[in-house]
């Protein structure tokens, strides 16, 4: 018997016996539902979570060199905040508050309230008087976080500087009470933020001060212009401490632009090393940790024939990368712990789908082997039979995974959402997913189709081959 | 008075168990056997033989035995008969004689514990089992007491069944199945599913899936045993017929005597041993 002909027999079988063929099917679908809803769901997560925790470059690397500059005593920069170590600058306000027990999380948002006082003493960003500091970085480190599609980071330009805003900075804009709002607030502040100051220009103005008793102020308007093309998150370097007045220029402008350039002798700038993996860059961190100072490099400046003195401060990198990665890890494990016990349930319902369709037909059996069925005959009709049914269940499994994947996405994702972009930092760059947990594409219903064919077959081997032995004078006489 | 009702006793307890309450085929029975007609008679075939058929079912010696909750049941004890070419045979005999047994063995459905059968020149005993599915497709057709058709197929698919295993081309297929359908008068029923048909009419269909292959012996297990009287006569006439246009040799397995008189000869089982041979 050819193949085609027992598809053909196979294919009637199912679509004639309909109540029978319903119940086969839709049993068979339910297991095969399961692991569709949570696979495709996993993955819609997934994909969301990692453009809001990884896709950055930034979590792609896993170290960062600062570089501070010390000036000589003689010149005092108006800088809204010193430079100083973040261990100093904890202890200093511990003493200043008298708290025994703050936690550097406090610390911190104490130090956020503060730099946020001073963002809001700012005009409009048209205008950057007090600008803290430039930080530079080459493209692979921030790509993700640039929104402007048109712009080239690494290419030198003469007149227009792209510069990325941290995200810290479109906070301040939200007033002191940031940390009350809810994180759907927060984000949607945010998107609204972005769209405000993403593509304005702003020039550079800086104040020069000296700190004898005469002071002299000189504004200095700069020529370059300075164009918003995307926003750091929250936490893009180690330290909070400079982020809200930092604005990340390309490495070229370092050299190219006098201003960027000055700026760099007059406060904080950063460069990003990146190492391949975890273990090259703690290892780096480790040697370095507790030195305020490791190296001091001295350069002559050409211009004024100051001596300038680098030293470099190495901080570890952010924790968030590395936590999501903990939590990913771990959920990996209990969804792959999960899968396979869904999986070990559609087996299970496929062994006694097939069982039953088998043991349902021994009457029909006896009939093809008495009018000249060979036991290979019997085998290739009823391989058909279990490929059709497998089919029919796996659609209707796609068709009700991905309707139960809209329902949570539409019941559940907005919350889900936020709380992930509350807790990235990056709520400034990533779009909200219309349906979270829809993660069911193309590879996975193929796949789904594979393991549901594969583990049907495999499922129905023996029923089938037991089936081709049936006896037809044993089979004839059921009734 | 006793004797009388002796045979009154006799005649209830046949008209019960072999007429099955049919007064008129009992009646029937009565007459032929007082006209010397007895359908259980091996020495007078129906119709008039040329002397030129050939046999073309031997039982040789046959016998066949079952492993039963430990205990050995004979179902058929050292049988011998010949078929020729062309005859209706009719296997008769009591329920749980051997008739089926028989039948099966011949069909190549079973092998015997013993001896051997040779069909249209084929040791049945000796082949291998792909053979013996050859063999029923190409050689055999099967009749059951309750037809078998696929619910889920038409009657037409139904009747291309066997051609599928015989992995018969398609333009062939429709046209044998055309044959087969005009010969048993239900062509127009090709597209019908078997529970849109009588009984009478299901079995035809079986007849016509039966005779699609063109097989040189038909077998049929009770053929009317599902049948009211109308149409178990019409399914005799139509076998009868086939056996007459194509030469078909039938062998029928029946316990009722109605069915046995369209036979040529009966031979008849009891306890699995044949009592009538050729």
């Amino acid at each position: 018997m050819k193949h085609r002909d027992a598809l053909r027999i196979a294919s009637t079988k199912f679509r004639t016996r309909k109540i029978r063929t319903a119940f086969l099917v839709l049993s068979l679908a339910v297991g095969l539902t399961m692991i569709a809803a949570l696979a495709g769901g996993v993955a819609g997560v997934m994909k969301t979570a990692r453009a809001i925790f990884l896709d950055a470059g930034q979590g792609r690397y896993y170290a960062v060199e600062v570089t501070t500059l010390n000036r000589s005593e003689n010149t005092v920069v108006e800088a809204k905040k010193p430079s100083i170590d973040v261990g100093s600058y904890i202890q200093e306000r511990k003493e200043q508050y008298s708290q025994k027990d703050i936690s550097v999380q406090q610390v911190q948002m104490i130090m956020d309230n503060s730099l946020k006082q001073t963002l809001t003493e700012l005009p409009e960003l048209t205008t950057m008087s007090g600008l803290l500091s430039f930080q530079t970085s080459d493209a692979q480190f921030i790509q993700s976080y640039i929104i402007d599609p048109t712009i080239q980071w690494d290419t030198p330009q003469d007149s227009i500087v792209p510069v990325l805003v941290p995200t810290a900075a479109l906070i301040g804009d939200g007033g002191p009470d940031w940390y009350n709002k809810s994180a759907k607030e927060q984000y949607t502040f945010l998107q609204e933020q972005q769209k405000k100051y993403l593509g304005k220009i702003v020039q550079y103005h800086s104040i020069k001060a000296k700190s004898e008793s005469n002071t002299t102020t000189t504004e200095v308007t700069g020529k370059t212009q300075y164009k918003i093309v995307g926003f750091a998150p929250e936490d893009l370097y180690a330290s909070n401490l400079y982020q809200s007045g930092t604005f990340i220029v390309p490495n070229w402008a370092a050299k190219n632009i006098p201003e960027v350039q000055g700026l760099f002798e007059q406060g904080n700038y950063r460069t990003l090393i990146a190492f391949a993996n975890k273990k090259d860059r703690n290892d780096f961190i480790a040697a370095k940790q507790g030195q305020q100072v490791q190296e001091v490099e001295k350069r002559t400046d050409a211009a004024s024939g100051e001596t300038l003195e680098f030293s470099h401060y190495f901080m570890p990198a952010q924790g968030r990368f590395d936590a999501f990665s903990e939590i990913a890890s771990q959920f990996q494990k209990f969804f792959f712990g999960v899968a396979g016990f869904l999986l070990a349930i559609g087996e299970i319902m496929l062994l006694l789908t097939v069982g039953r369709v088998v043991a349902d037909s021994r009457k029909e059996i006896g009939v093809y082997r008495a009018i000249g069925a060979s036991r290979s005959d019997v085998r290739k009709i009823f391989f058909w039979y279990v490929c059709v049914l497998t089919a029919a269940a796996t659609f209707i499994a796609v068709v009700l995974a991905i309707t139960g994947q809209i329902i949570a996405s539409v019941k559940w994702g907005e919350q889900l959402f936020y709380g992930l972009v509350q807790f990235s930092g990056n709520a400034a760059v990533v779009a909200q997913p219309k349906y979270l947990f829809l993660g069911t594409n193309g590879l996975h219903i193929l796949a789904l189709f594979g393991f549901a064919f594969v583990s049907a077959l495999v499922a129905s081997a023996i029923p089938i081959f037991r089936a081709s032995r049936i006896d037809p004078i044993i089979a004839l006489k059921e009734e | 008075m006793s004797m009388k009702k002796e045979l009154l006793t006799q005649l209830q307890t046949e008209l019960q168990t072999t007429y099955h309450g049919d007064l008129k085929a009992l009646l029937r029975h009565i007459e032929k056997t007082l006209e010397g007609k007895s359908s259980v008679d091996s020495s007078k075939p129906r119709r008039e033989r040329t002397g030129d058929e050939s046999v073309i079912v031997t039982v040789s010696d046959v016998s066949r035995e079952y492993l039963f909750n430990g205990n050995t049941v004979q179902a058929l004890k050292h049988a011998n008969a010949e078929i020729r070419s062309g005859e209706i045979v009719a296997l008769v005999g009591p329920s749980g004689s051997g008739k089926s047994t028989m039948l099966q063995l011949i069909g190549g459905l079973d092998t015997p514990s013993s001896g051997s059968i040779v069909v249209d020149g084929k040791e049945l005993s000796a082949m291998k089992e792909s053979a013996r599915s050859e063999y029923r497709n190409q050689t055999i057709g099967f009749i059951f007491q309750f037809f078998h058709l696929q619910p889920y197929l038409t009657v037409e698919q139904n009747v291309e069944i066997p051609l599928l295993f015989g992995d018969v081309n398609t333009v062939e297929r429709k046209k044998r199945v055309a044959e087969a359908l005009a010969s048993v008068g239900l062509s127009e029923y090709a597209k019908h599913r078997p529970s849109q048909l009588s009984g009478g009419q299901q079995q035809r269909v079986a007849i016509a899936r039966a005779l699609v292959n063109h097989p040189k012996v038909i077998l049929a297990d009770e053929p009317t045993g599902n049948l009211d009287r109308a149409n178990a006569t019409e399914v005799m006439k139509l076998l009868h017929t086939i056996n007459e246009e194509r030469g078909t040799t039938m062998v029928i397995v029946t316990h009722d005597h109605f069915v046995a008189d369209f036979a040529d000869r009966s031979i008849e089982l009891i306890d699995g041993t044949l009592n009538t041979h050729i």
